[in-house]
């Protein structure tokens, strides 16, 4: 096989690697259609073209750039034409072409992945960015020859699917693609290492050019990968991810955007006044007394009406199971209720009709909720509740007085949105608010004596003939005053009245707008019908959510809820929550640890220096990783102090170590187990003179340049020798453990340390004053296992 | 595993950095299918930092280079015999042997899968045009992963050496003057110069005359010996070689050094092949490595033309002459100059005083600097009373010695003849 024959193997083997991986890569779209054929096929004929047009143009010699336009100009003709269904170079062809893809861009808008079969196919925006991600890998992998830079758009294909498709892309998919760009890798490198020099393995075949990859590079490689690729689909199920909200990215918060829809409070109005009485929603249930449902709260109050606001819904929070509820203390008893509920064929409501709160929606269609409100609505187009059928779990907290009147400030829990006001709000009936509640010091009590004056003691009357409708402020301060026309009205006054008093009194509140009261049905099932609208009030109380309260009189609303009857606001607490059997399923696991503080009960807080509570628990988090993190870094610095202390006592063998690890922190070789002499010919070459100024970029050293600190070497050399080698009976003085305190062995140890400090480039000072490496345990035995090592492994030379 | 680590390549660290990266924002966002890649890419160069940190190859070379001491121009053959005596590497092997640049390119070996006791013996040529004393070696060892991810350097100490000696062209036979002259044999027989002994005896070879065998030594030694006619006298040459930079013009392998050089080895060759025992003496004088050898031409060629392999133009101005002093001062001269000063000419002097017969191959210096100057120093030498022939640029050596032969012979008859050896 002649040399060139033999590149042109390596070269399409390389170039048909890439093409394949880069189709592989793309069934990680699999997900986004339900008809991924569609999609593969033309992109694998795609592939194998750009493959083929490089290969040959390559061989041919024509430069990258080239060979990439001519990819580029064939491919994006047959890639439209394929996406189109006829060829692009036609004037139908072309129209066909746009067609496809406005119609895909028009689909994609409107479905959810997967895409149905059935829908106009978003084929046409897969093939023409896969066929652009082909030619790129080509491009990276043949042109450039840097097929590590092929990566990027591989990993482009995959991340894309990754955060758009819930199920992301299947393990399989990610296997195949990283196999074939680590086969990639390998080929390149392969290739590389036989242009450098004479293959000489062991297949024998000396100086020739057959492949020398053989069978053990190919099982390391292969064992290499393997094992790589199995780690990276094993260990990510182990890796917990934190879901932070980090610069606004992160879950709750994809694409979605805000949507105003209709305000439910007009369905409400026309169905209540002036329709006849249609049934609206049959549900089953298991509460022997299902009261109320919920459609959608409104949060927003202007001069003119109550309305639902903007809502924030990410695409990933839909009615497909779980909802998150982790408003409501944990240690509140809770029993839950399911419903199975249908919509009549008539009621085109956006908004699901569903129990508040609910840990569990299931529907069909992109039904979307948001955090706030937890309403969901119907994104797309077109679709609605009418003849829906869906399920839900109801969960009824056994909310206790005590709960709300010992209840902590709000503030920082939910937005300060839910106590605004509009500004011409009438003092009248701030006013009135005021004096209501005048007797009563918490928040709750403020709210239960509220709806008290609603329903028993204001004089309000319930009457849906007489009524003036509307919920604006005007209407507001007419429906509250006393006089003609006076405190007359029906549950839109009274809940919208309520919600905007409360809000003047500070307690964050919205109107909800659902049924009550469902008429029980022969087979077991209930039913709602139009004139079970209602309206009411929902207060927020921090460890217990929103709650719901009851200010229409009881011509229509027979039953406040149990927690805020007057006469439980009274009652002192007679039993705590203590000990609780909580159900696990309702702990919600990502919030175990919110409990309700009662020392931190403080009427008409501002609210702010509780928000800011969690900023300073933050920096101070923060601040503490940060000291850690300086005392590890100073630590290695004070060790070698103390140890520098503790050495220099006057003994010399001490002395001898403690030089011996200025040297290493230096990075000066010392060489180990040799004698004191012969280190000292060692260390002398790196002695510099102190006085030549600290850290110059190439220091002057050697023998000449420190006579003083030789002088001093060799003066601690002798007394080492002598305390090592001489018969103990020479040594005069009194020898006591390392030898004689001589304190000048200290300042010999000094000047000679000094000098090797003076020899060292200004780095090799800065490592050894900040990061002593002669403190690290193990840098001792790396000496050691680095002369094992190579006596165990590397080349002996025999001269022959 | 540690310097493992610290092998990794540019590619291995990117890899490894964006793979942390990747994990650290898949994490922190929530996506853990992003984990998978980010993990793949960090895993993949610790693994194979662990592979290669962990592979206990033990590779052995034996490299021969055959032969040691070759003409310049000419080839020499490095072999090198690989063996594995350790398990079997993990990796790439990439060999490249550090051969100095003058000598060829670096040969490369890759070597691959190869097993425990694995062997291969590979061979290449070097060769160059440049005379001097090379070291081959020492061979470095690169392992690098499949990948492409670590490499590890490692290296062999041992070197051979490898000396490129001047070119050398056979001369003709000239007379040269004084009593070697005129027998017809290229072995010299001095027996009118006297002798350290009467007879000597050697061992008996297969050829002598059954007429010279010494009864009496071989009753005493037990084998047949026979009595040595040949005597051991030799004769002596000193070849003196100005390689004073001052001298010479020109750069590198086209200065007139290295004609000087190349006309030196080709007249010590010539020499000890005529039996003549050569020493060298530089302008720095004597060389005690390249004193006089007492040996055979063959074995005496090669030191001469070592020595001669690595003379390097001195930067000095002065001729040394301590070499004069030696006691055994005497015999043929024979000088391959440059450029001579008049400060120059007591020195030829005094070495013609010393040496009977004097011959000089004078450079014509100039020519190599491409400029026209003094002339050769042909004149001044032959002022002085030696046998001088100039040597140009474009001349054969082999012509200019014949001349100087004829020159020789000449001036064995008379006196010398300016205009002698003035060739051009």
């Amino acid at each position: 096989m002649t040399t060139r024959r033999r590149a042109l193997v390596d070269s399409i083997a390389l170039t048909a690697a890439a093409a394949g991986t880069s189709w592989v890569a793309t069934t990680a779209w699999r997900g986004f259609t339900e008809a991924p054929g569609r999609y593969a096929w033309p992109l694998l004929l795609l592939a194998i073209l750009v493959a083929g047009i490089g290969a040959g143009l390559r061989h041919l010699r024509w430069p990258p750039s080239l060979v990439l336009l001519v990819q580029l100009v064939v491919g994006l003709v047959v890639a439209a034409s394929l996406a189109g269904g006829a060829l692009v170079l036609t004037r139908d062809g072309w129209l066909s072409f746009g067609s496809a893809v406005s119609g895909a861009l028009d689909t994609a808008q409107r479905y959810q992945a997967p895409v149905p079969a059935e829908a106009p196919g978003i084929e046409s925006l897969l093939i023409v960015g896969g066929f652009v991600c082909i030619v790129v890998v080509d491009f990276c992998v043949g042109g450039l020859r840097r097929v590590s830079l092929a990566g990027l758009p591989l990993l482009t294909i995959y991340s894309i699917p990754v955060s758009m498709i819930s199920g992301g892309v299947p393990w399989w998919s990610f296997a195949l693609t990283a196999g074939g760009f680590l086969l990639m890798l390998f080929l390149q490198h392969r290739e590389q290492t036989t242009r450098w020099g004479r293959g000489i393995g062991e297949d024998g075949s000396t100086g020739s050019t057959v492949s020398i990859s053989t069978t053990a590079v190919r099982t390391s490689a292969a064992a290499l990968a393997g094992s790589a690729l199995v780690l990276a689909v094993l260990v990510p199920q182990f890796v917990p991810t934190l879901s932070l909200s980090v610069f606004g990215f992160g879950p709750g918060n994809g694409s979605g955007g805000d949507i105003t829809v209709e305000n439910p409070m007009t369905d409400l109005r026309r169905d209540l006044l002036r329709g006849e009485n249609r049934p609206v929603l049959r549900f089953e249930t298991d509460d022997p007394a299902p009261s109320y449902l919920r459609l959608a709260a409104l949060t927003q109050f202007n001069d003119n009406e109550w309305s639902t606001g903007t809502r924030d819904i990410p695409d990933d929070q839909r009615a497909e199971g779980a909802v998150p509820m982790d408003e409501i203390d944990p240690a509140v008893d809770r029993v839950r209720y399911d419903y199975s509920a249908t919509a009549s064929m008539s009621f085109e409501s956006d908004f699901l009709v569903l129990a508040f709160p609910s840990d569990r929606v299931e529907a069909l269609g992109d039904w979307r909720y948001d955090t706030d409100t937890f309403d969901f609505m119907a994104v797309p187009d077109g679709l609605n509740l009418a003849g829906l059928n869906y399920q839900f779990t109801e969960v009824e907290p056994d909310i206790r007085p005590e709960l709300l009147r010992d209840a902590p400030s709000w503030s920082g829990k939910v937005s300060r949105d839910y106590i605004e006001l509009p500004d011409d709000f009438p003092t009248s009936v701030r006013s009135i608010a005021q004096q209501v509640t005048r007797d009563y010091p918490t928040r709750y009590e403020k709210a239960v004596a509220l709806q008290d004056f609603f329903r028993e003691t204001g004089g309000f009357r319930y009457d849906i003939a007489n009524a003036e409708t509307g919920n604006g402020v005007d209407e507001l301060e007419a429906f509250v005053t006393e006089g003609d026309g006076g405190r007359v009205g029906y549950c839109e006054q009274f809940a919208s009245a309520m919600a905007a008093m409360a809000r003047s009194l500070g307690i964050p509140a919205r109107v909800a707008v659902g049924f009550l009261n469902p008429t029980p049905q022969d087979d077991g099932s209930w039913l709602y019908s139009t004139h079970d609208f209602h309206a009411w009030p929902e207060l927020y109380f921090a460890g217990a959510g929103w709650v719901r309260f009851e200010p229409t009189p009881s011509d229509r609303a027979e039953n406040v809820p149990s927690y805020a009857q007057g006469t439980g606001a009274f009652n002192p607490p007679t039993e705590t929550n203590s000990g609780p059997t909580e159900d696990p399923a309702t702990i919600n696991p990502r919030d175990p640890g919110r409990t309700l503080d009662p020392g931190d009960l403080s009427e008409g807080e501002s609210g702010d220096g509780s928000g800011g509570r969690g900023i300073w628990d933050n920096l101070l988090v923060v601040l503490a990783i940060l000291v850690l993190l300086a005392l590890l870094a100073l630590a290695p610095r004070l060790i070698r102090q103390a140890r520098a202390r503790q050495r220099l006592d006057g003994a010399v063998e001490p002395a001898w170590a403690e030089l011996r690890a200025t040297a290493i922190d230096l990075g000066v070789p010392w060489p180990e187990s040799r004698s004191p002499q012969e280190t000292r010919d060692s260390l002398v070459r790196f002695l510099g003179t102190p006085s030549s100024g600290d850290g110059l970029e190439r220091p002057v050293r050697g023998e000449r340049v420190a006579p003083e600190a030789v002088e001093a070497l060799d003066r601690l050399v002798l007394t080492l020798e002598l305390l090592r080698y001489a018969r103990p009976d020479s040594v005069t003085e009194d020898t006591v453990g390392d030898g004689p305190i001589d304190p000048q062995v200290v300042d010999d140890t000094r000047t000679v340390q000094a000098a090797l400090y003076a020899g060292a480039t200004r780095r090799a000072q800065r490592r050894a004053t900040w990061w002593p490496v002669s403190v690290l345990p193990w840098r001792r035995r790396a000496e050691l296992s680095a002369e094992a090592a190579s006596e165990r492994t590397g080349v002996v030379d025999h001269v022959g | 595993m540690r310097d493992a680590l610290s092998g990794l390549t540019l590619r291995g660290r990117a890899f490894l950095a964006a793979g942390v990266t990747a994990i650290v924002c898949a994490v922190v966002m929530g996506q853990p299918q992003l984990t998978r890649v980010g993990i793949l890419v960090a895993v993949l160069p610790l693994l194979a930092a662990v592979l290669i940190g962990r592979s206990r190859y033990r590779l052995s070379l034996v490299r021969t280079v055959n032969p040691q001491l070759v003409t310049a121009g000419s080839a020499a053959k490095v072999s090198l015999a690989l063996t594995n005596e350790g398990r079997t590497p993990s990796g790439v092997l990439m060999l490249e042997d550090q051969v100095p640049y003058v000598l060829g390119t670096r040969p490369r070996f890759v070597l691959e899968g190869i097993g425990h006791g694995w062997r291969r013996d590979v061979t290449y040529q070097i060769r160059s045009d440049v005379r001097g004393h090379y070291q081959i070696g020492p061979m470095s060892v690169r392992v690098s992963d499949p990948f492409g991810l670590v490499e590890l350097g490692r290296s062999f100490r041992t070197t051979v050496p490898l000396t490129v000696v001047p070119r050398t062209v056979p001369l003709p036979h000239v007379p040269l003057g004084g009593a070697w002259t005129g027998t017809g044999d290229n072995r010299p027989r001095a027996f009118a110069a006297g002798s350290a002994e009467d007879v000597t005896v050697r061992e008996y070879r297969q050829g002598d005359d059954l007429r010279r065998v010494h009864w009496r030594s071989s009753a005493r030694v037990g084998e047949l010996m026979v009595r040595r006619e040949e005597q051991p006298w030799q004769s002596r040459a000193t070849l003196f070689l100005d390689n004073r930079a001052r001298a010479h013009r020109g750069q590198g392998i086209a200065s007139s050094l290295e004609a000087a050089v190349s006309a030196t080895a080709s007249i010590a060759v010539h020499l000890s092949q005529r039996g003549f025992t050569v020493r060298l003496v530089t302008a720095t004088g004597d060389d005690p490595t390249t004193t006089w050898h007492f040996r055979d031409a063959e074995m005496n060629t090669g030191p001469l033309l070592e020595s001669l392999a690595v003379v390097e133009a001195v930067d000095q101005s002065w001729l040394e002459t301590n070499w004069l002093a030696d006691p055994q001062q005497g015999g043929l001269l024979v000088a391959v100059v440059g450029a001579v000063t008049e400060l120059d000419a007591p020195v030829f002097r005094r070495m013609l005083h010393h040496s009977m017969p004097a011959l000089a191959v004078a450079l014509d210096v100039e020519a190599w600097g491409g400029r026209p100057g003094s002339g050769p120093a042909t004149p001044i030498l032959t002022g002085q009373g030696w046998r001088a022939v100039t040597l140009g640029p474009r001349d054969r050596l082999a012509a200019v010695w014949q001349d100087l032969g004829v020159s020789n012979a000449r001036a064995a008859r008379g006196p010398g003849d300016p205009r002698t050896g003035a060739i051009r």
